[in-house]
């Protein structure tokens, strides 16, 4: 009986990582094909070309802040950088009990605004709205705390523009990153109704007054960490699932939306910790309900700078509210999964994220725990945990050092050598700390899930600037 | 089960031994390519002044700066590209346009046919970029050859003809065979001469749906008011979206005479067009207009309302007429809107 279990244990385990690996090398595969296309295209002549289209439509940029004090303002500034012909900012202080308000007010000389905000979306009670004497095109508002979805809600209603692009309070965006993140809604004659960029990390760069100076990488190896885990992610799952229409993360902290179909949609839900996630697959199911046949894409180059957690504890926790927030889009949407009339959503994308993503922590330390039971009693299966083992090298550490290899050789991200040996080295170390600990994290948020609970979870920042910029 | 792990690690083994040459590999083209990035600028600084004094001074004919190898061709291209953008003379353009054309063109013809995607695009846009009308028969030839060019590609060379005032690149935009986005056209719009423009005027009747709609945006983004009459033909459409696109582009020219127009839109059904004649009515320079824009003020659409506040706010006596109407309207959404244009207004 007994060999029947370890039997039946290992096969589960065996097979659920060949399925993960086989369809990881897939999405690999597709990936390289479309980067390794456009490595050496001059962006920036596509991007004069861009500019000068007198057609690109105006965006209203959103960026929810809730105690973001120390990273608000270079936000703006990188928001203010931004080379687009037409944009709004809208910063949404969501109930601060810090200084973000009065730090962004008194730096940009934001006047109280007597405006009439039509209520297509719900959201908690606005006290005011502000607009900078200085940048016309900055608003705030200043509203009840609600959350992040309820945030950019109200946002929503405010925003003049056809299209909205919500943006994390402590990121920083590329001077073109916009122009570029608009390139597959403007050129698909509104095919396309929402598309996110890729996220970087910014510890380490040389951040000053909103702008990337220098790319630098951080020494420390959690961040350097998640640097690699950025590229992965990047490689094996986004730009694959967007060639076929089947993404569902595009990332919160950087990604556009038309506004009339997010409106239709019913604007960002409330009470759930993905809003992010599930809006994108609510936008899906929405569109198949109504038969519309739109695309949500994701990016490769738009680039938005974010702070990454520099302590166990700030990615525990970041770490956990991201897996209790794909759980809670998985389970909202459950009627999607298998579901023909849902497409390659349906039946592609949804039982992917519930089985490789939804689930993987939990077969994943399963897999750990049979590994550290064979060893440790030296029985008769240490041969069975050996090929786990491997099989969790291969996918935890030689799929990550394959993704670093091939950004830093496609997109030139690190210039220096130096940084790129230190990525590709610490990346072959991930499955002996960094994946069994985050696997823990995932697994906690799977539990928070299940007993619902819920917070804004929010992070400390330390900013991202260099130097505090100096208040006006 | 031994054999599997003996398998198993053999081929990890091996993968990470390819991985480990990969890491060798691109750690030196990464020192190379750095070293070719220093070489560049490097160029770019020792020839800096004989540059200056060949495109903006006049003083030399630039033989001797005609690039050989590829390192010089990157840098030169750079340097050309930068005094395009960043100087503003027409000797200067000319010199680079003559130079590019002389020294550069057989590069590029090489380049248009490169197999790899991202080069032929480039090149497409340098050429564009340096006025190459020499290579024109080359885009031709590749836009009728057997070659599979992509959209982008197909875009661009069309932008090139058209830049280059080739009639027949309307016929070629109006190609069901190829079809273009509305985008796609604005962009090759935008680079057309006023006698193109004129020529996809009179072919009218036969421009596809996203033809149309492109044209009536860039004929509007003229500014030209001869393009009125055309423009006010569009106004009969039944394609709503078309008639939109003509009241805007109507609104973008800032003249308007037949004010039967204004009068129209304002009764549409559809709250789009009643906006447009919101907005007409600023350029319309005629206060006998303000009863529609009282009523526009109580319109069901909050954009509607909006606009007719702020041409409201726009007129003389404007600030008058919304203390009127927050005094006398019933409608609450009117009266909300105008005080948020009178506060506006004392504000600015």
């Amino acid at each position: 009986m007994t060999q029947f279990i370890v039997f039946f244990f290992f096969y589960v385990i065996l097979i659920y990582t060949l399925v993960v690996i086989g369809s990881y090398l897939f999405m690999l595969i597709a990936s390289l094909i479309k980067v390794r296309k456009e490595h050496k295209l001059d962006k920036g002549i596509a991007d004069k070309s861009s500019m000068e289209d007198a057609y690109t439509k105006p965006v209203s940029i959103l960026v929810p802040a809730h105690n973001e004090e120390k990273g608000i303002i270079e936000s703006i500034h990188s928001l203010l950088n931004l080379e687009y012909p037409q944009y709004e900012i809208i910063i949404i202080n969501d109930g601060s009990t810090d200084e973000t308000l009065q730090t962004v007010i008194t730096h940009f000389d934001m006047q109280p605004r007597n405006r009439v905000i039509p209520k297509a979306l719900q959201s908690e009670t606005i006290h005011a709205v502000y607009e900078s004497a200085i940048h016309p095109n900055v608003l705030v508002i200043d509203k009840d705390k609600g959350g992040k979805a309820d945030a950019l809600n109200a946002g929503i209603n405010v925003s003049s523009y056809p299209y909205f692009c919500s943006i994390d309070g402590d990121s920083i965006l590329d001077r073109t990153s916009l122009l570029r993140v608009m390139q597959p809604i403007i050129t698909s004659n509104g095919d396309v109704i929402a598309a996110g960029g890729s996220v970087r990390i910014a510890n380490g760069s040389d951040i000053q007054l909103g702008s990337v100076l220098k790319v630098g990488l951080s020494s420390i190896p959690l961040v350097m960490m998640q640097v690699i885990e950025y590229f992965r992610a990047f490689l094996m799952g986004r730009v694959a699932l967007s060639e076929f229409n089947l993404v569902l993360i595009i990332s919160g902290a950087f990604s556009v939306f038309s506004k009339s179909w997010v409106v239709r949609a019913g604007g960002y839900a409330t009470g759930v910790v993905g809003e992010d996630m599930e809006l994108v697959v609510r936008l899906h199911r929405f569109m198949r309900d109504n038969d519309v046949k739109k695309r949500i894409e994701f990016v490769p180059d738009p680039v938005c700078w974010t702070e990454a957690p520099e302590t166990f504890g700030a990615l525990r926790k970041q770490r956990r509210r991201w897996h209790q927030g794909l759980m809670e889009s998985l389970w909202r949407h459950k009627k999607m999964t298998f579901n023909p009339k849902y497409g390659g959503v349906g039946t592609v994308s949804m039982p992917f994220f519930w089985v490789v993503e939804g689930l993987g922590p939990v077969v994943e330390f399963a897999g750990y725990m049979f590994i550290i039971w064979a060893l440790l009693t030296g029985s008769v299966y240490i041969e069975f945990a050996v090929v786990l083992a491997l099989l969790f090298v291969l996918y935890g550490s030689v799929f990550s050092m394959m993704s670093v290899l091939f950004i830093s050789w496609n997109l030139d991200t690190y210039p220096k050598v130096s940084d790129v040996l230190k990525l590709t080295f610490l990346s072959l170390t991930e499955v002996f700390w960094y994946r069994p600990l985050s696997v823990i994290w995932r697994l906690e948020g799977m539990i928070r899930f299940i007993f619902k609970r819920s917070d804004w979870g929010h992070l400390d920042r330390k900013g991202l600037a260099k130097e505090e910029v100096p208040a006006k | 089960m031994t054999t599997i792990i003996l398998i198993m690690s053999v081929g990890i083994g091996a993968l990470l031994l390819i991985l480990f040459g990969f890491v060798a590999y691109l750690s030196f083209k990464r020192i190379q390519q750095n070293r070719e990035e220093e070489k560049v600028a490097h160029y770019m600084e020792t020839y800096a002044k004989d540059w200056e004094d060949f495109l903006i001074n006049g003083s030399n004919d630039g033989q001797f700066l005609v690039p050989k190898t590829k390192v010089a061709h990157r840098a030169v291209e750079k340097l050309l590209l930068t005094y395009k953008q960043n100087i503003y003379s027409e000797n200067t353009e000319d010199a680079i346009y003559l130079f590019a054309d002389k020294h550069l063109q057989d590069r590029y013809r090489k380049l248009l046919y490169s197999s790899k995607w991202s080069e032929r695009v480039n090149t497409l846009y340098r050429i564009m970029d340096f006025r190459m009308e020499s290579l024109l028969p080359d885009i031709r030839a590749l836009l009728v050859s057997e070659r599979a060019l992509s959209r982008v590609e197909i875009v661009q060379m069309y932008k090139l003809l058209a830049f280059f005032e080739q009639e027949d690149v309307i016929g070629l935009m109006n190609d069901p065979e190829v079809p273009l986005h509305e985008h796609d056209i604005h962009g090759i719009i935008y680079v057309m001469n006023e006698e193109l423009v004129q020529k996809c005027i009179q072919a009218k009747t036969d421009l596809t749906r996203p033809f149309t709609l492109a044209l009536l945006d860039m004929v509007g983004q003229r500014r030209n008011t001869d393009y009125l009459f055309f423009l006010e033909s569009y106004l009969e459409s039944t394609d709503l979206e078309i008639r939109i696109r003509a009241l805007k582009a109507l609104y973008t020219i800032g003249f308007i005479y037949n004010k039967q127009i204004i009068i129209d839109s304002a009764n549409s059904d559809h709250w789009e067009e009643r906006l447009m004649a919101a907005k007409l009515i600023r350029i319309a320079g005629d206060d006998t207009f303000l009863p529609i824009l009282r009523k526009l003020m109580e319109d069901t659409s909050w954009h509607v309302r909006r606009e007719a506040a702020v041409t409201i706010s726009k007129q003389q006596g404007g600030r008058d007429i919304l203390e009127g109407i927050i005094s006398s309207s019933k409608d609450p959404f009117a009266v909300d809107m105008a005080t948020e244009m009178v506060e506006r207004g004392s504000a600015s």
